[in-house]
């Protein structure tokens, strides 16, 4: 019984580690495999004004490879003449800007025609101060296309709030998210159009002051990519950081060595919840080592009374109950490594279908799992010094006495 | 105060092995102290065979744990081979208790999950004994005790006399010069009884030790050279050595 407490504690801790090494690994393969060198942003606020001029911009400065603008709305939905609406994470693109960015792997998950599905490259509809004309294309998701029956050359409402107005776009392709949300039960759906229709769609375009008007072309965010010389070398990307920051001191510009870090720092939360979930069911493993082993000496009062009694020390009595004590928490250990590996599998398993990516998650290192044996080990052998120092302090003739 | 030293005092002149002097043992229970022991006086010279007799309550078990070091005196000096035990550290009683003295309880207190063999050999396991030494003392011993056959047993695969007899052999273990035995025929039939007095008058006889019983039993006392009657914590009787059972 005792046994399996332990060894069912080391299953949960080695599972939740598994899993928490397995979730940065990926972030860090994530942002390590990326083609996005430099992100810039805002901290607050509502993005940066003059995307479009800003991205000529850095595309002109000799260490840029490529750079592409984005903005993100929560955008309503609806099939053509439908009442019932939903609403999807809606990415503003300019596609043939966007192209270059995606790693092999992504690109993958959208359609090979034309630029991944648009038939428009660029952004025509910016024109001139955005009066030029619409695309309406738009790409969905594998989660809109189930919900709503659509596929390629079937048109989609779009408004910017669920009463509309709603404007008729093409569905120019469909992709793969890799995303369902099917295990938080609220399904998620991501659509993505040209950048300045959402931007138009959104307000982000131009703002309307009394009888006049300012194109203030909001985006949240820039895509860098450098040039292979520049984005290899750690000191060239931080100086070219550091000649950004210059330039635009108000925005935020972020290296991969910075999401690497923010991404770590992330992660020692989510370790810490793991680890904290494990860590009380390794308490409640040691509780039952404690109790059964107070209950051994209990039960074996007379005996270590008798040992006491013929001249056995103090230290052989400790040692005794400390070894045996050991002795389980080692077998517990040992026991609790296979079903903490297919635990692993398990919660990342699930992991996955609860937010419906194919990544993998977990990660099972050798070095890991030898680290955790080892402290619960200690940790065994610590609590388990409690039991043994209350067997060396016992009085011998009320041990004797008890046995009688 | 092992081999060289005593045995060769001992052949002289029968040495005081054990002195207690005005020894007081009070306790408490719950309000009221009780006096196990009142300034009790008593020597005990090597080579002894004596039994401590007396009623309930009287005093004769906590005689022998003050005897066997594992109580201390509330009052009064414990002198064993010349030495004021009550001064000595916890580690030094444990090891006068494992070198020098040899315990018999009346419930024989073997462990259940060891042989016989095991069970003997223990003592001299902790007292770091070689293991060739150790075999040949162990099996030696068992054989004293006419149990070399039985050597793998188990203590339920024994009876009772069987029992008490592996018990003795394992406080025989490190050669002791003194030998406690508290009430060791209590759990034994007449017959069994007195084999198991007679093994220790043998030792006494044969190897010198100083025995100490404390029984109810008065054939078990009778088979003794010194009878110590104790009454309220106080020796109320001392008789003189029997020369006729010599």
């Amino acid at each position: 019984m005792t046994i399996i407490a332990v060894a069912t504690s080391m299953a949960l801790l080695l599972s939740m580690q598994a899993i928490s090494e397995g979730l940065l690994q990926n972030a860090k393969d994530n942002i390590e495999k990326s083609k996005v060198d430099i992100g810039i942003g805002v901290g607050e606020g509502n993005g940066i004004e003059g995307g479009h001029t800003l991205m000529e911009t850095l595309k002109k400065d000799p260490e840029v490879r490529y750079a592409g603008i984005y903005r993100t709305e929560y955008l309503a939905f609806k099939k053509l003449g439908s009442n019932k609406q939903s609403w999807a994470i809606t990415e503003g693109i300019i596609p043939k800007e966007t192209m270059p960015i995606l790693t092999p792997d992504e690109a993958k998950r959208f359609p090979k025609e034309g630029y991944f599905g648009f038939k428009e490259g660029g952004d025509p509809h910016y024109g001139n101060n955005f009066t030029g004309p619409w695309t309406y294309e738009v790409l969905i998701d594998k989660n809109i296309q189930s919900a709503l029956g659509l596929n390629k050359g079937d048109q989609i409402e779009i408004g910017r709030t669920a009463t509309g107005p709603y404007i008729t776009f093409n569905v120019s392709g469909v992709f793969d998210s890799q995303l369902t949300g099917a295990g938080i039960g609220a399904k998620l759906f991501f659509m993505s159009i040209h950048l300045s229709e959402l931007q138009s769609l959104t307000g982000n375009d131009v703002i309307k002051e009394g009888n006049t008007s300012r194109v203030v072309d909001k985006v949240d965010s820039v895509s860098v990519g450098l040039l292979p010389d520049i984005r290899t070398d750690v000191s060239k990307v931080e100086d070219y950081k550091k000649k950004l920051e210059a330039r635009y001191p108000f925005y935020i510009v972020v290296t991969k060595n910075d999401r690497l870090i923010r991404m770590e720092q992330q992660m020692t939360i989510v370790n810490g919840f793991f680890l904290a979930i494990g860590g009380v069911s390794l308490m409640i493993g040691m509780l039952f080592v404690t109790c059964i082993m107070f209950m051994s000496i209990l039960e074996r009062t007379n005996e270590i009374g008798m040992l006491r009694a013929i001249g056995v020390s103090k230290r052989t009595i400790f040692l005794q109950i400390l070894a045996e004590s050991m002795v389980i928490v080692v077998l517990g250990a040992a026991l609790g490594i296979i079903p903490g590996y297919f635990g692993s599998l398990w919660g990342a398993a699930y992991i996955k279908s609860t937010i419906g990516t194919s990544e993998t998650l977990v990660l099972f290192k050798l070095r890991s799992v030898g680290q955790l044996f080892v402290e619960v080990i200690l940790l065994g052998g610590l609590v388990s010094m409690i039991p043994a120092w209350r067997a060396m302090s016992m009085d011998i003739i009320k041990s004797l006495k008890r046995a009688k | 105060m092992k081999e060289g030293k005593s045995k060769g005092k001992a052949k002289a002149a029968k040495e005081v092995l054990v002195e207690l002097t005005k020894v007081s043992k009070r306790y408490k229970m719950g309000d009221t102290i009780v006096k196990a022991l009142d300034k009790l006086d008593l020597t005990i010279t090597e080579g002894e065979m004596m039994s401590v007799m007396g009623p309930s309550g009287s005093g004769k078990s906590t005689l022998l744990n003050i005897i066997g070091c594992i109580d201390n005196p509330t009052d009064g000096r414990v002198c064993i081979d010349g030495r004021d035990v009550s001064e000595l550290k916890d580690a030094e009683l444990t090891r006068i208790r494992l070198t020098e003295i040899g315990f018999i309880f009346q419930q024989f207190y073997l462990i259940p999950t060891l042989t016989a063999y095991e069970n003997v050999e223990l003592p001299m396991r902790e007292a770091r004994v070689g293991a060739d030494e150790r075999r040949e003392r162990t099996l030696g011993l068992l054989e004293l005790v006419g149990l070399k056959d039985r050597d793998k047993h188990y203590p339920n695969q024994l009876s009772g006399g069987e029992q008490q007899r592996v018990a003795i052999a394992r406080a025989l273990a490190n050669n002791p010069r003194l030998i406690l035995a508290d009430e060791p025929t209590g759990e034994l039939d007449t017959k069994t009884a007195m084999r198991i007095i007679e093994l220790l008058k043998e030792l006494n006889r044969n190897k010198g030790i100083t025995v100490i019983i404390v029984t109810h039993d008065p054939r078990v006392a009778n088979e003794t050279r010194r009878v110590v009657s104790l009454q309220d914590g106080a020796v109320v009787g001392d008789t003189p050595p029997l020369a006729a059972k010599e």
